[in-house]
């Protein structure tokens, strides 16, 4: 009995590797912490990493940016614009976060050209050496507090390495947050974790099944439904959510 | 080869199925598919669901959702009695159970017509056995009387033989769904209806001398009243039997890219003017002095080069022409890149046929095969290329052997949504997206706005 024992003592468990959870209270946690100067919040669309960004630990102000191709340097790093009979100096986003230490917020980062990504990178360095120069000579260094989060559903890998290896942290979400979560109410929570895992095509965010709960409120579940995904689509998923409700 | 359709054809049975199931189904288009026995069937155990994703096919897909909500996983193995009895009866207790909960499968004129059309045919078989099933399945379903209408000038016995079997059915399905207090009457109901109605249509078939079986094979299962082809209706097929689909395992041929030689200039491509800066009142570096006293309009914004990169899926019935190639350099002003890929087998090549102004001539332009093979391979390259990004094709993308699966379409959906790839069906259609982009970026003057 007691060499049974012994060989079970003796012998390893496998177990599957552990997990590496990332929830949202624990992005939350990363974002609040001191030691978070630039982050990567990338996920599917519409589960609140916006939200998260511009609200989590609201203690600085925050400047909000969404950048496109064809977003300019210049609109993030500030221009001239005239005012009466001469030229005026006005920081862009970027350069004024740094200024007061807030957070600055970009969404869609990989959505932009290279000129942004190069402007990006003397701001992302380490606090020691970011800086930005001005047109004006003027040398801008970040104030304490300074804390850049940039949004995407891209992964890191779409971006250059140089702009990826400057993130202090990489944060993935794939759960919608769950106070917007709360925001739905039972049967429409529950009709959207059933197709959370479907195929992206006919995945349906968050967004429209909270319009879809309000429009309900005026126009019933058929007119809310033809409101916020039109004929086809709308009458496809009303069927569906009808039938789910119907007795078995 | 399942074709990538428009996803706002496509049903949700996951919200109707009883329990929570973390597996999706699986949509799969029927539309152009005639080896498929119908357009409309269910496979709970797979999770597929088959129903054509096109506007008119609202009530297939409703009767396909009921399927999922109230059928059993699997039929049962042991009957006694053809199955196609069984699922003809099973198809009732759905449809009425869809009447019951507000949403009727409501055939269109054309479809009602066509199940007339098939009745018809059936009693002219003579298929009587067919006939009723077909009447039965379509109870609950407004195609119910296109079917019965065709009894007319019938012999008396055969229409008594129908209406009274198709009542006997109905009654007894809505006593038997009063008795439960729900929308539909219990499977076990079905199956006892189903069993006394072979015997009753086995001895009644025969005292009228009436053949007993049915016209089609058991492989076309099933009764199929609301159902297109009005042949069958496969609830829960066999195992392994997916048309031209691959596993999940499957892989993309391999592929080389070539350039053909570009001897042709486009002469668009050479009047085209290049893409300039433009003059703005914001800025950071004053370049233009001499506008100030004009509009204040004194930084140049950086005009963006105009180009693009067009992919054309060359498998098939598609294909690309010179004349193509040139509509698509003079909307681009010359700056595109045109590339032509196909395959056979296990291997494809990616052709440059166009860039820098210049194309190649026809004979370079013929498919190395008809197959798509390296549709994955292709679209990654064309994710390293130049915006915008163009995609000629029909959507249809496979693997070794010119076969798809479900994997390989999300892989792909995935590089053309990181990619930003836009799927067009034509040249035309590129051609018009290249040149509206023009259009839009063309140079402007822009007005002072002093603050």
């Amino acid at each position: 009995m007691s060499t049974t024992a012994s060989k079970q003592r003796s012998r390893p468990s496998i177990e599957p590797p552990s997990a590496f959870p990332m929830d949202w209270p624990f992005v939350e946690r990363v974002i609040r912490s001191p030691h978070a100067r630039t982050i990567y919040l990338w996920g599917p669309p519409g589960i609140g990493k916006t939200h998260v960004a511009y609200h989590c630990s609201a203690d600085r102000p925050v400047f909000a940016v969404t950048v496109t191709e064809d977003t300019a340097s210049q609109e993030l790093r500030g221009h001239w614009l005239p005012k009466g009979r001469e030229m005026v100096w006005h920081d862009g986003p970027v350069t004024a976060a740094m200024r007061v230490g807030g957070r600055l917020v970009i969404n869609e980062l990989t959505h932009c050209g290279p000129e942004v990504h190069t402007l990006l990178h003397p701001v992302l360095e380490q606090i020691s050496t970011a800086r930005l120069t001005l047109p004006t000579n003027e040398t801008i260094r970040p104030a304490p507090g300074f804390q850049v989060i940039c949004t995407d559903n891209a992964p890191p890998e779409d971006l250059p390495l140089a702009l990826r290896d400057r993130f202090d942290s990489i944060l993935e979400v794939r759960e919608p947050h769950p106070a917007a979560l709360e925001l739905l109410s039972e049967r429409l929570r529950r009709a959207f974790q059933r197709l959370w895992n479907v195929e992206p095509d006919r995945q349906i965010g968050l967004r429209a099944w909270l319009s879809l709960q309000r429009f309900e409120r005026e126009l019933g579940l058929k007119g809310a439904c033809l409101a916020v995904f039109g004929p086809h689509r709308g009458s496809l998923l009303y069927d569906a959510i009808v039938l789910g409700e119907a007795q078995n | 080869m399942a074709r990538t359709v428009p996803a706002h054809f496509k049903p949700f049975p996951e919200l109707a199925e009883r329990r929570s199931n973390a597996k999706p189904f699986w949509i799969v288009d029927t539309t152009g598919k005639p080896w498929l026995p119908t357009n409309g069937m269910t496979s709970l155990v797979h999770r597929k669901l088959f129903v054509p994703l096109q506007p008119w096919a609202r009530s297939v897909a409703r009767h396909e959702l009921a399927h999922v909500k109230w059928s059993p996983k699997r039929l049962p193995k042991k009957l006694g009695h053809d199955a196609r009895i069984l699922m003809a009866v099973e198809d009732a207790r759905l449809n009425l159970g869809m009447l019951a909960v507000g949403l009727p499968v409501f055939l269109s004129e054309s479809e009602r017509v066509q199940v007339g059309r098939l009745a018809r045919e059936d009693l002219r078989g003579p298929d009587v056995l067919a006939f009723v099933l077909r009447a039965v399945a379509a109870l609950g379903t407004n195609a119910e009387r296109a079917i019965l209408e065709a009894l007319i000038g019938e012999s008396e016995a055969l229409r008594d033989l129908t209406y009274r079997h198709v009542r006997n059915v109905r009654v007894r399905l809505l006593r038997g769904r009063r008795a439960r207090k729900k929308p539909v009457a219990s499977f076990q109901l079905v199956r006892r209806i189903a069993r006394e109605l072979a015997e009753e249509l086995q001895r009644d078939l025969a005292a009228l001398g009436y053949p007993l079986s049915l016209p089609w094979p058991m492989d076309l299962a099933g009764a199929g009243c609301c159902l297109g082809g009005g042949h069958a209706h496969a609830a829960g097929r066999k195992a392994g039997h997916t048309g031209t689909d691959g596993g999940a395992e499957l892989v993309s041929g391999a592929m080389t890219v070539v350039q053909a030689p570009l001897p042709v200039p486009c002469a668009a491509a050479r009047r085209s003017r290049r893409a300039r800066g433009r003059a703005t009142s914001e800025g950071s570096l004053p370049r233009v002095f001499h506008r100030w006293p004009v509009d204040q309009a004194v930084f140049v914004r950086r005009g963006r080069q105009r180009g693009g990169t067009v992919l054309v899926d060359t498998s098939g019935s598609m294909a690309l022409d010179a004349a193509g190639i040139d509509r698509i350099l003079e909307a681009s002003s010359g700056a595109a890149i045109v590339a032509i890929y196909s395959g056979h087998e296990r291997e494809g090549e990616l052709r440059l046929v166009a860039r820098d102004g210049k194309r190649a001539d026809a004979a370079a332009l013929v498919p190395k095969g008809r197959g798509n093979i390296v549709d994955e391979p292709a679209l990654a390259w064309l994710v390293r290329q130049q915006e915008p990004r163009l995609w000629i094709s029909d959507g249809g993308v496979t693997g070794i052997g010119d076969v798809t699966s479900p994997e390989l379409q999300r892989r792909c959906a995935e590089l053309c949504r990181r990619g930003r790839i836009t799927r067009v069906r034509t040249v035309e259609e590129a051609a018009q997206r290249l040149g509206r982009r023009h259009f839009q970026r063309s140079p402007t003057p822009t007005k002072s706005t002093g603050t």
